[in-house]
């Protein structure tokens, strides 16, 4: 066994090669005092230095938006602002003129005032920002002193796993992906820029590696597996063979995916399947269409409300809901509406705190309490019903009465576009989410009244065992392959063939292989994952026969616990999948390698 | 001479990421519109709301109380796109 040392995953991926040690830092300044004649020079080579280094900074950034993005050009933002900083500028400036200190000095001194200044708040957000003064510090001082920018960490060395005490956004954005083939730093955490830009670029990186630079042998072996954050320095030949395995077969599977976004979602035997895609913001339809989204099986709408301190306006709902809609002509789009409460307080609703939140005044019934919120959402929604097949979601329905009572609203908010003569389509559908043990109970009746039934796995999940699950301490309890949850999936799949109103699932479990397979086996043909989950489900889906599902759901529906459910489950897609490709983010209950 | 003006207001940050780098750029962006001095200050902290250096050092995160502070002949409008921006989320999604 080589040695190993954990530290935290930052980017994912596995790479091997040799260690090159990267020892980069800020240049030393050297000490002088500068002649009164020299000052208004000093003054000047400061400011031309900070017009270079914006210029450069700019062509980093939109060097970054042409290959990653515009998320990531965002980036190095806040260092071009600070450039200008009037206490930054200022300050620098005040200590050239009055302390008679060289530009590389006065600088060097504002920015480590800076930084000592930010450190004292102990806030996580300001200290990973650190780096990025850093980042800057180096970059001026190279311009002062004359220096080579540096940029390229890798010289003229063969491709290698880069060892260092940190890194920057400067730094990540310039590595080149064939020849860094991976990171692995002493400092930095999940949400440093230089973390997230590692990421964006597919170089697997791991972190909070202490002295990791004294362990590392330049020139020796290594492996990088960025999905658990860990480096094995001098593995020997077993070490290299588990991971050789591992990466071939997560390679291939991803070559797969990338193919697979036009492919239909059948299943082997031809089996066809609903597959569309949850959707958080308007923007992200685009990325659905192209991750090969069927329509949309759950919008949430929150992003309208949630860090707003004022309701949104119908107008405004209205565009997002139509931007979203013409992005799937001909598909159908589920729109649930506002999902308040739990953990999401918007300001303006002045949610009183509660004993327990997800038992409390939340989804539907905040909704049927603050009309003045509701109506305009409706009437929205309604608007939108003009340019696409819109199916109208409610969340945590329990009671028939709560739909006759939406019914009712949209029966006065479609009176009220007609007299206003807002076009709209009357023939859109409403439906409900099956999210809590008595709507899966009481299916039979809520069905009568409803289009449609969609699952919200995770809080029917949540509250079929009582379990919390953001509960880090409960997370082996939060199992959404529980006896008492297959029944209830069972039940409803069942009421809702007999009522003939489609069933889908929306929760989380719909992008788990197992409860992929799961679903289908119990005859729920419609699927909505997160878009970018969409072509893994695919996958999986096109590997199986309907047949092998059925059955391995029924033998599911039979088992005595959880345990016996996934074994079930992992027992027929196995044959199909090889398992051992997923993310390990599924309890999959699969040896480790 | 024009008259100066001071116009102070308050006002929670309503974004769930807060008041991180981006948003700290999008509110010097703002101030520097503006001929007035711009004062921003949580829990007692001030500090120059046209810095961003000083505005990421608050690190305000969703729900704090920002008072801003605009002295100058444009203090009030200052102070109403400044308030405008951070009750808009800074444009958060």
């Amino acid at each position: 066994m080589g040695r190993i040392h954990d530290g935290l995953p930052i980017s994912e991926g596995i790479a091997f090669g040799k260690v090159r040690i990267v020892r980069w830092g800020v240049p030393d300044v050297p000490h002088r005092a500068t002649d009164p004649a020299e000052v208004e020079g000093e003054v000047e080579a400061f400011h031309r230095a900070r017009e270079s280094a914006k210029t450069r900074l700019h062509e980093i950034c939109a060097d970054t938006e042409t290959r990653l993005g515009p998320m990531e050009a965002r980036i190095f933002e806040p260092q071009i602002l600070m450039l200008d900083d009037p206490d930054l500028v200022d300050g620098t400036v005040r200590y050239i003129r009055e302390n008679r200190l060289s530009a590389a000095r006065a600088f060097e001194w504002r920015i480590l005032e800076t930084q000592a200044l930010w450190i004292r708040t102990s806030n996580a957000m300001v200290l990973d920002r650190l780096n990025d003064l850093d980042d800057l510090l180096v970059r001026v001082l190279q311009y002062l002193l004359d220096l080579p920018e540096a940029g390229d960490l890798m010289g003229d060395g063969e491709p290698a796993i880069v060892v260092a005490r940190n890194l920057t956004p400067s730094l990540t954005v310039q590595m080149d992906p064939s020849r860094v083939l991976g990171v692995a730093t002493e400092l930095g955490t999940r949400t440093s820029h230089w973390a997230i830009l590692a990421r964006s670029m597919g170089i697997p990186a791991v972190a909070g590696l202490p002295g990791l630079a004294n362990h590392a042998i330049e020139g020796s072996q290594a492996i990088v597996d960025g999905r658990i954050g860990r480096i094995i320095l001098e593995p020997d030949a077993r070490d290299r063979e588990v991971y050789e395995g591992r990466r071939i077969r997560i390679r291939a599977w991803e070559s797969e995916l990338a193919e697979i976004a036009l492919l239909d979602p059948v299943t082997l035997d031809g089996s066809p399947v609903s597959l569309r895609a949850n959707l958080d913001l308007p923007n992200e339809a685009g990325r659905a269409v192209t991750h090969g989204a069927e329509g949309i099986g759950l919008f949430r709408t929150e992003f309208l409300v949630v860090g707003r301190n004022s309701m949104p306006e119908e107008e405004e709902q209205y565009q997002a809901y139509r931007h979203v809609v013409e992005a799937f002509p001909n598909r159908a789009v589920f729109i649930r509406t506002f999902d308040l409460g739990g953990d999401k307080f918007p300001m303006f609703l002045h949610m009183p705190a509660e004993e327990n939140p997800f038992l409390g005044w939340r989804a539907i019934r905040v909704c049927l309490d603050r009309l003045d919120l509701f109506r305009p959402q409706l009437r929205a929604i309604l608007r939108a019903t003009a340019h696409g097949d819109i199916r109208i979601l409610l969340p945590l329905v329990n009671d028939v009465d709560e739909i006759l009572r939406v019914r009712e609203l949209l029966a006065e908010e479609e009176d009220s576009l007609k007299r206003d003569g807002i076009p709209f389509f009357s023939g859109y559908k409403l439906g409900i989410l099956v999210e809590t043990p008595a709507a899966a109970l009481d299916a039979a009746e809520l069905a009568r009244h409803c289009d449609f039934f969609s699952i919200g796995t995770n809080d029917l999940v949540q509250y079929t065992l009582a379990v919390d699950r953001t509960n880090a301490r409960l997370a082996n309890l939060y199992n959404p392959f529980h006896p008492a949850v297959v029944r209830q999936l069972h039940q409803i799949a069942r009421v809702g063939r007999a009522a003939g109103i489609e069933v889908s699932v929306c929760g989380e479990m719909a992008a788990n292989p197992l409860g992929a397979f799961l679903l289908l086996g119990l005859d729920i043909h419609a699927l909505s994952v997160a878009w970018p989950s969409l072509p893994e489900v695919k996958k999986v889906i096109r590997s199986f026969r309907i047949e092998d599902a059925r059955t391995a759901a029924r033998k599911a529906l039979a088992a005595s616990s959880s345990r016996d459910v996934t074994a079930c489950l992992a027992e027929g897609l196995g044959t199909s999948v090889d398992l051992s490709a997923f993310s390990g983010r599924w309890s999959l209950n699969l040896p480790e390698p | 001479m024009e008259k100066a003006a001071t116009s102070v207001r308050t006002v929670r940050v309503p974004n769930r990421a807060g008041l991180h780098a981006r948003p700290a750029g999008e509110f010097v962006k703002v101030a520097g519109r503006f001929r007035s001095e711009i004062h921003l200050a949580k829990d007692g902290l001030e500090v120059n709301g046209k810095s961003i250096l000083g505005v990421m050092m608050l690190a305000a995160e969703q729900g704090a109380e920002l008072t801003i502070r605009c002295e100058g002949i444009d203090a009030d409008d200052a102070a109403d796109a400044l308030v405008a921006l951070v009750e808009r989320g800074f444009g958060d999604g």
